[in-house]
């Protein structure tokens, strides 16, 4: 019991990925452990909570730090490694038999085994990218799991990595620095550093940067300093937004642009740097958000709590989602008193 | 026997006579019929007088509206007449409506409305009252509560009307709940949530908590407390409104609406917040205009969980949700008399409504359009309900009007007394005599006398409020306004070729790119000061531009010029006002001199007193000229001298219009002939610029 009530006190879930099927929410933590929801719970406009979730650990020695789904694969990054496990939609089983594993080469002078701290899948291609700790950026091919490329310039290690459809990547890393990157060039083809700028530098959280992401023609990135959207022709800071606290999670979503991070709100911003929509969360700091539109609109924001918030209409807090202590399958009858104990203290 | 009619009888000849009546619209013929019968009682001669009465109708259902109205005053005055019984016009009327459609009681129901004050009177209150009473039931009986909303409070104002306010069948008297009135939500919930409810009322002690889960039931289930208030004072049940209503508000206020259209009215409204206490008329019309354009009106919600994101950003549904919370926090802390003792709020139930009710209105404040004066109004009608409600609990007394306090002697005399009025025809003739204008208005008429020549002074430089476009950017205002932008944009095409260029930017709102223009004007002036050096050329570059700073404060110049409006003001008015004196443009107005007077008398010649009369002086005075001197001409003479002393005005382009009104154009052509000459001889160029104008 003891150890459950750890568990949920530091849930700290990183990364969330929603299956190909758009049916199913994987959400993975530090502790190694994998919660999927079925979202088809989420929309069923009654007043039962959702099913319980379904809980898939990997083994307390795994850090879930990373997390996309390609075909019927979900990819996990932990440390020093990339691997595949492969998801059984009808019988809604993961498999726990690792299909495939790809290694962080170790480079040289390391000392410690990289992180795979982000990964941008581009199905297109069959490729991923995965941003490490030791500042390089590893081009996978996932027919054959070699690492067809792999692109150096930062000197620390990196946050994030996207890129769009045209072959370009973006990464933003803990040197301040955010690089793009082209598939048919070798070196870095541009790059910003925001901490330079005087009106985005915040002192005393430092130049790193926590998250990018980028659209046809703009880029938000924000870390240490505060996030602003650049053009991506001209390199020139547009707009600067107001976001109080450090950036770990940006996006674009419909016409906004998403913030979270060490902040008790997330907040949804115009692209006119006026705050919209102001959201309450519990996470001490949120790390990851995903969402979609189709088959229903539906957004989940994680970090470092113990729940799940979603959104509805990316404008009000619908629901939130507890993890540990609301899974199903062998303890969940033990839980349940507590359970309730807990949701009263809530309602309190 | 021959003398008694029978009931058949009387009613025949009551029905021709009442088609006479209603020929004649008068009671008239009716009443000298039921006096002819002397034979039969009164009792007797009534009912056949009703029933003619009831026939007529039933004849003339068919036809249109406006004739059963006729019928039914005409039922009236033979009520006053005592030929019929009291009831009948009411009779007549419910008759109708039993028998019509909706939308044509819609149409009678006009006089029932009209004739509110008559039902009133004692001859008819005392016994009409049911039958009233029950028409309009029996009408709201048959109307749809969701479609014919009109229709219903027509029908429940009329009723209010009627019935004096302490009337008990129109009172809630022990406050009771509507509690008929429930919400469904809920795909699936339809068939158990009317059992949901029952036990909820029935057991609610007992039922465990019932937490909804996702934003959509939370916000729908705080619908049955809105319904029920009682449920609050469970503390189970509080503990789910509490919670619910904290989901509600945070969500309410993570969101906040904004109204692009009306931002500026709402700038407006936060500025003018003392002034509109004043002035409620005019902002009282906006409102109401911005109210009219949204009159969705819904009797019911609705509850389909796709609507929801849309009720939510919507802000008329916002603001109803926001006055239910208002509504119900009242109700929880007021004394009503038929609450029971259990019905108390505990000390942290009372904390949380304080903290919540002014996070509400902040709420309201914040939901444009109106969003202050609304929440204004809100907090008014709520200590309005207060009264009622305290009225209630003193047992609804009857009303009496205060009495009102003697106006006392000196107030009512002091403000003729303070001013006494000048007639109308000296205020005009005087004004007209010295060339001015009288508008009745002293505002007005101190507009219209700054200038002599009211066009030529609108043409003069300083009317000019053209703004610079980099001041007027400059100028602080709303973030979004739309006002701002447009005239922004006007400017922006007037004055630099920026318009015509396109700025990539991330947003397409004009707000930003007024900015960016507005930084590139600033960029752009600083690289041609550093590009050119030298003083000199700064100064020319400023004076092609037209000298921005300087139209800057030439602009407060102007403002600071106008003069405060004085209330006493009279028709001494300023003549050597700026805006005439120092302007170049204007051509100087030339004066009538004696050598005009006499070069164009032989001109006038008999009619001079036609022209004295338009130049203004009274019939006495123009005997006075004719008197002393016999000549017409020379009469004229020492009549035009006088003016032309006496009045600053004797132009002589006010004198040749003068003579052109009168038609004597001969002399009318002589007057214009010598200013062409005059103008010719002391300013050269100004032909030029006439010709120019």
């Amino acid at each position: 019991m003891k150890e459950k009530d750890l568990k949920r006190a530091y849930n700290n879930v990183l990364s969330q990925t929603i299956s190909t099927s758009q049916r199913f929410l994987f959400c993975g933590n530090l502790l190694g452990d994998i919660f999927i929801l079925d979202l088809k719970e989420l929309d069923k406009g009654t007043e039962e909570p959702p099913g319980k979730l379904k809980l898939s650990a990997q083994g307390s020695d795994v850090d879930i730090n990373c997390l996309a789904f390609h075909r019927d694969y979900l990819i996990v990054g932990a440390i020093g490694l990339i691997y595949g496990l492969q998801w059984n939609e009808e019988e809604q089983l993961l498999s726990t038999k690792r299909a495939w594993e790809v290694k962080i080469p170790m480079q040289v002078d390391a000392v410690e085994v990289p992180d795979v701290n982000s990964m941008w899948l581009h199905s297109d291609t069959d490729t991923l990218y995965a941003g490490c700790g030791d500042g390089v950026i590893y081009q996978i091919s996932l027919e054959d799991g070699r690492i067809q490329r792999e692109f150096r310039g930062h000197t620390d290690y990196v946050h994030c990595v996207v890129g769009n459809a045209n072959g370009c990547i973006y990464s933003g890393a803990e040197d301040g620095t955010v690089r793009f990157w082209n598939d048919k060039e070798k070196e870095q083809t541009a790059m910003l550093e925001p901490h330079k700028n005087s009106q985005l530098l915040r002192p005393d959280w430092g130049k790193w940067i926590g998250a990018v992401a980028v659209n046809d023609d703009w880029l938000i990135c924000g870390g240490g300093p505060r996030p602003a959207i650049w053009h991506l022709g001209s390199l020139e800071c547009t707009r600067t937004l107001d976001f109080p606290g450090r950036v770990h999670v940006c996006d674009f979503v419909d016409d906004c642009v998403l913030l979270g991070g060490e902040h008790n709100h997330v907040q949804f911003y115009t692209l006119n740097g006026a705050l919209q929509s102001n959201i309450p969360v519990e996470h001490t700091a949120c790390y990851s958000s995903v969402w979609q539109t189709t088959p229903f609109k539906f957004m989940s924001i994680s970090g470092f709590s113990n729940k799940l918030h979603i959104l509805k209409d990316f404008r009000f807090l619908d629901s939130k989602i507890d993890l540990y202590g609301n899974v199903e399958g062998k303890d969940a009858d033990t839980d349940e008193s507590e359970e309730e104990a807990i949701f009263c203290g809530d309602a309190l | 026997m021959e003398e008694t009619a029978s009931f058949f009888g009387l009613q025949a000849a009551c029905e021709k006579a009442m088609e006479e009546a209603i020929e004649q619209n008068s009671v008239e013929p009716l009443v000298s019929k039921y006096k002819s019968f002397t034979a039969n009682s009164e009792h007797d001669k009534r009912s056949p007088m009703d029933q003619a009465f009831r026939n007529v109708l039933m004849n003339r259902l068919s036809d249109d509206v406006e004739r059963i109205g006729t019928l039914v005053k005409l039922s009236v005055e033979a009520v006053r007449a005592e030929i019929v019984s009291n009831t009948i016009p009411v009779v007549l009327l419910g008759d109708t409506f039993d028998v019509v459609t909706l939308g044509k009681c819609e149409q009678i129901f006009q006089f029932v409305e009209q004739l509110v004050e008559v039902w009133k009177e004692e001859v008819f209150f005392g016994s009409c009252k049911n039958n009233i009473l029950r028409m309009c039931n029996d009408l709201l009986r048959r109307l749809s509560r969701t479609q014919n909303t009109v229709f219903c409070g027509r029908i429940l104002l009329f009723l209010s009307k009627f019935f004096p306010f302490s009337e008990r069948s129109g009172l809630n008297i022990v406050s009771e709940f509507n509690l008929d009135n429930l919400t469904e939500y809920g795909l699936d919930s339809k068939d158990h949530d009317d059992i949901d409810n029952k036990e909820l009322e029935d057991t609610a002690e007992d039922l465990p908590i019932k937490i909804d889960y996702d934003l959509y039931c939370k916000f729908w289930s705080l619908q049955d407390f809105f319904r029920n208030p009682n449920q609050c004072y469970n503390k189970a049940q509080w503990k789910m409104f509490n919670m619910h209503a904290e989901t509600i508000l945070e969500s309410f206020s993570s969101f906040k609406l904004e109204d692009v259209r009306h931002s500026s009215n709402e700038s407006s409204d936060d500025a003018n917040l003392q002034a509109m206490e004043v002035d409620d008329a005019a902002t009282d019309a906006a409102a109401s205009q911005t109210v009219r354009k949204a009159t969705h009106f819904f009797a019911k919600f609705l509850t389909n969980p796709k609507l929801l994101a849309l009720q939510l950003s919507d802000s008329n549904f916002r603001r109803s949700v926001l006055v239910q919370f208002l509504i119900l926090f009242q109700y929880l802390q007021v004394t009503v008399k038929f609450k029971t003792d259990a019905y108390t709020l505990a000390p942290v139930q009372s904390d949380f409504i304080k903290e919540t009710e002014p996070r509400v209105y902040k709420l309201l404040e914040e939901t444009p359009p109106n969003g202050k004066r609304f929440s204004r109004t809100v907090q008014h009608m709520l200590m309005r309900e207060e009264m009622w409600n305290n009225w209630k609990n003193e047992g609804c007394k009857e009303f009496k009007k205060p009495e009102e306090p003697e106006p006392s002697e000196d107030e009512a005399k002091a403000p003729p007394a303070k001013r006494p009025k000048r007639a109308l025809g000296d205020c005009l003739r005087e004004a007209s005599r010295s060339g001015k204008f009288f508008l009745g208005n002293e505002n007005l008429t101190r507009l219209w006398n700054y200038s002599p020549d009211n066009l030529q002074a609108c043409k003069s430089e300083q009317r000019n409020f053209l703004p610079q476009l980099e001041t007027y950017l400059e100028t602080p205002h709303e973030k979004i306004d739309p006002a701002f932008e447009w005239r922004a944009l006007r400017l922006l095409a007037r004055q630099t070729p920026h318009f015509f260029t396109f700025v990539s930017q991330p947003s397409c709102k004009i707000s930003d790119y007024l900015e960016v223009v507005r930084k590139r004007l600033i960029r752009e002036k600083e690289l041609l000061k550093h590009a050119s050096g030298g003083a000199a050329a700064i100064n020319s570059t400023e004076s092609s531009n037209g000298l921005t700073t300087s139209s800057g404060s030439e602009l407060i110049e102007q403002e600071s010029v106008e003069p405060e409006p004085e209330p006493d003001q009279d028709l001494e008015v300023e003549d050597t006002e700026p805006v005439v004196e120092d302007d170049n443009t204007h051509e100087k107005p030339l004066m009538v001199t004696r050598a005009h007077i006499e070069e164009i008398i032989p001109l006038i010649g008999e009619p001079w007193m036609k022209v004295g009369k338009k130049i203004g002086f009274t019939n006495d005075e123009l005997l006075f000229f004719q008197m002393n001197h016999p000549t017409p001409g020379v009469a004229c003479m020492q009549m035009l001298t006088n003016w032309i002393s006496d009045d600053d005005d004797a132009t002589l382009e006010n004198w040749a219009y003068m003579l052109e009104g009168l038609e004597m154009n001969e002399a009318a052509e002589g007057v214009k002939a010598i200013i062409q000459r005059e103008r010719a001889t002391s300013q050269p160029n100004n032909d030029v610029e006439i010709l120019s104008d």
